[in-house]
């Protein structure tokens, strides 16, 4: 099933008269290909969960459609929808087995579609071996662990066979090891059944581990959408690049000047390396606008913003940024190297590096080289990007 | 250990002390009343001991009409206070605009004195010289008879009576299950909503279930109330219950140690103990019902 969503708006009214009203999710304006399994991804409050509740139809959008396939499903309430949605606290009714849970959805169905409790029986039994609990049956959700929970959800969306699949924090509640686990399971069951899946998350790694494609939002505008890989090697702007990979990108504050990029007096990257912003278009904080061309050398002076990748840097006696070291934690196979710099925007610089390439630990100071695509220049105003390394 | 737990004992004396002087005693010595023949509270003497007590008491036709009185009046009041409670809080819980206001009209009687409250129901259904009171003017305009709701007939006086315990033990009712109603997470209706479940499966399979514990202690909370009634039969219908055939089992506990026929601990006793044989039989009772269908 094919989810168009079309310039889909939604604005909760404010409290009082002077409190003014929210808008949750401007302009929304999305295709998600049939099959696919899409992650949501943004900060709390950016309109990810409202987006959901839309596409579920348990909110109304002020303003724009939403297609499944080329359905207008927009005034149509959920029941009708045909869709699975998976509770961030999973919702289970606690009075009811495991089995009664599984088999509640496929009790409303009237008329011809009505169902005789071993058709019941045998499809909650279906569902629930998808998912792996089939022993688990005759429990209670009480005597569940939370990853047992979280598959009886699943296992509830998925008995009536849904059009699409909609998940609210699916791990969220979850430990850490639990969620490595689920996450792949999500993965799984999404490729088995084929169900285009679409679920919500603020943790940028469940995202990009386990998504086709990821829609990073922020403040109810969509920032940009793509592979995750993709999304990770050409973030269009600061927020993006910021909110993807762990440990974060690190951002310097620097110049361009004379076709150059200068972080304080150190001479970082050379115009020659840098590619141009790909020129997509794509919403942005001044509406739809193409990228400029290539940095020329007599490109004018100005203030951006530097983001370099952890991974970005490698140790070099004669690299042109000079840090002053702070220390190594060594990881196994890689080294990171903690360091500060005047220019840096948060606290430490933290750069990944091999073993075999960690700094004397002994000097005050670190020397740098940066690879070239993993550097990237934002404008200091827009935080647009306006620059890729290559 | 050992030293704990003399502490523990010696934390509990106070508490235990006053169980003790004003429970466990008094308890006790109401069993022993009950057993006494005749016992007499000036020379504190009896004339022997057996269940002399409890046979003349179970012959007595004041006694019978009592309990009779107190059965109906259990039997009728809290199914339907309960069910009305559920019915008005889920109602509450669906309003959004006015709620307030409602939950206040509602709560109103909750804090309206008992006897306040027995003066506006003679006012609605006594007759007097000079009114039919307010119900028989209504069913007048009906072209119904008149009917004395409290020296008439007996189904009338039992119909006024139920009608005014009902009217007052709801409001507490409504108050605690509306916040019951209020404390079930909303995400269990919104995960019923996709699922296109019905209004009234809805009701019926999961909110009653979620808040079934506070339904059960509405009713056995209920039940003992019910079968304790006896203030507001007197706010009806005065203090000589007998006389309007009206008593409750505790009314006739007063009147056997004060009333104007009393003097009689011994009968008074034995009427008590009777009461709680059958409360905690109900109890019991509710109890087992309960395993199956209050979900924790």
């Amino acid at each position: 099933m094919k989810v168009t969503l079309k310039d889909l708006t939604k604005r909760f009214p404010g409290r009082s008269r002077k409190d003014p009203a929210v808008t949750a999710v401007n302009d929304f304006d999305f295709e998600i290909p049939s099959g696919e399994l899409v992650g949501l991804l943004g900060p709390s409050g950016c309109g990810k969960s409202t987006t959901l509740l839309m596409i579920c139809g348990l909110e109304k959008p002020t303003e724009g459609q939403i297609f499944f396939d080329d359905e207008d499903v927009t005034n149509i309430p959920p029941e009708e929808r045909g869709v699975g949605l998976v509770f961030q606290n999973y919702a289970l009714y606690p009075h009811m087995t495991v089995e009664q849970n599984i088999m509640f959805p496929l009790g409303n169905l009237k008329g011809a579609d009505k169902l005789t409790k071993e058709q019941m029986k045998e499809k909650a039994k279906t569902a629930a071996k998808l998912v792996q609990i089939d022993h688990l049956l005759e429990r209670r959700p009480k005597e569940l662990s939370g990853g047992q929970q979280q598959r009886v959800a699943i296992a509830r969306a998925l008995v009536k066979m849904p059009r699409v699949l909609l998940m609210d924090e699916p791990l969220s509640n979850l430990d850490a090891r639990l969620r490595l686990q689920t996450r792949v399971e999500i993965r799984r069951i999404q490729r088995e059944t084929g169900i285009t899946t679409i679920f919500v998350t603020h943790d940028q790694e469940e995202a990009m581990s386990i998504s086709d494609t990821i829609v990073v939002m922020k403040d109810g505008v969509v920032q940009q959408i793509g592979r995750p890989q993709d999304v990770y090697d050409d973030p269009h702007n600061l927020f993006v690049a910021k909110f993807l990979g762990t440990p974060p990108i690190n951002v310097f504050s620097g110049n361009l000047h004379r076709g150059k990029i200068y972080i304080g007096e150190d001479e970082v990257f050379d115009a020659d390396n840098l590619a141009p912003d790909p020129g997509t278009v794509r919403p942005g904080a001044d509406g739809v606008r193409k990228g400029p061309g290539k940095l020329a050398k007599d490109a004018g002076d100005c203030k951006v913003w530097i983001g370099i990748r952890p991974e970005g840097f490698y140790v070099d006696e004669n690299g042109p940024l000079t840090c002053n070291l702070k220390g190594v934690e060594i990881m196994g196979r890689d080294v990171t190297v903690l360091s500060e710099h005047p220019e840096f925007e948060g606290e430490t610089i933290r750069t990944i590096v091999d073993s075999e390439n960690r700094p004397d630990t002994s000097k005050s100071e670190v020397h740098f080289r940066v690879r070239p695509g993993k550097i990237f220049i934002f404008s200091e105003d827009t935080e647009e990007r306006l620059y890729g390394s290559r | 250990m050992e030293t704990n737990n003399k502490k523990a004992w010696l934390y509990l004396l106070p508490a235990g002390i006053f169980l003790a002087v004003f429970m466990v005693y008094p308890l006790i010595d109401v069993l022993i009343y009950s057993m006494e023949e005749s016992y007499n509270f000036a020379s504190q003497t009896s004339r022997g001991t057996g269940l002399y007590n409890f046979n003349y008491i179970l012959h007595d036709p004041y006694f019978l009409q009592a309990v009779r009185n107190t059965a109906l009046c259990v039997a009728i009041t809290v199914p339907i206070s309960t069910g009305l409670s559920l019915l008005i809080a889920f109602g509450l819980s669906s309003i959004k605009a006015l709620r307030n206001l409602f939950q206040t009209i509602y709560f109103l009687p909750y804090v309206t004195n008992t006897l306040a409250v027995g003066l506006v129901f003679m006012i609605l259904f006594k007759k007097t010289a000079y009114t039919d009171g307010m119900v028989n003017l209504l069913i007048h305009f009906f072209h119904g008879p008149s009917v004395d709701f409290i020296d008439g007939p007996y189904w009338a006086k039992m119909f006024v009576l139920c009608f005014y315990v009902i009217w007052i033990v709801m409001p507490f009712k409504i108050l605690i299950l509306t916040s019951a109603l209020a404390s079930v997470d909303v995400s269990y209706y919104n995960a019923a909503k996709v699922d296109g479940t019905k209004g009234w499966r809805i009701f019926l399979r999961i909110t009653l279930p979620m808040i079934s514990p506070t339904v059960f202690y509405l009713i056995i909370t209920g039940f003992i109330g019910a079968f304790k009634e006896y203030s507001d039969a007197v706010a009806l219908f005065g203090t000589d219950l007998n006389a309007a055939k009206m008593n409750t089992i505790v009314g006739y506990i007063y009147d056997m140690l004060y009333g104007d026929s009393g003097g009689y601990p011994s009968y008074a006793a034995a009427a008590a103990i009777l009461l709680f044989a059958i409360i905690l039989t109900i109890t019991v009772i509710n109890l087992l019902v309960s395993r199956k269908h209050v979900y924790y």
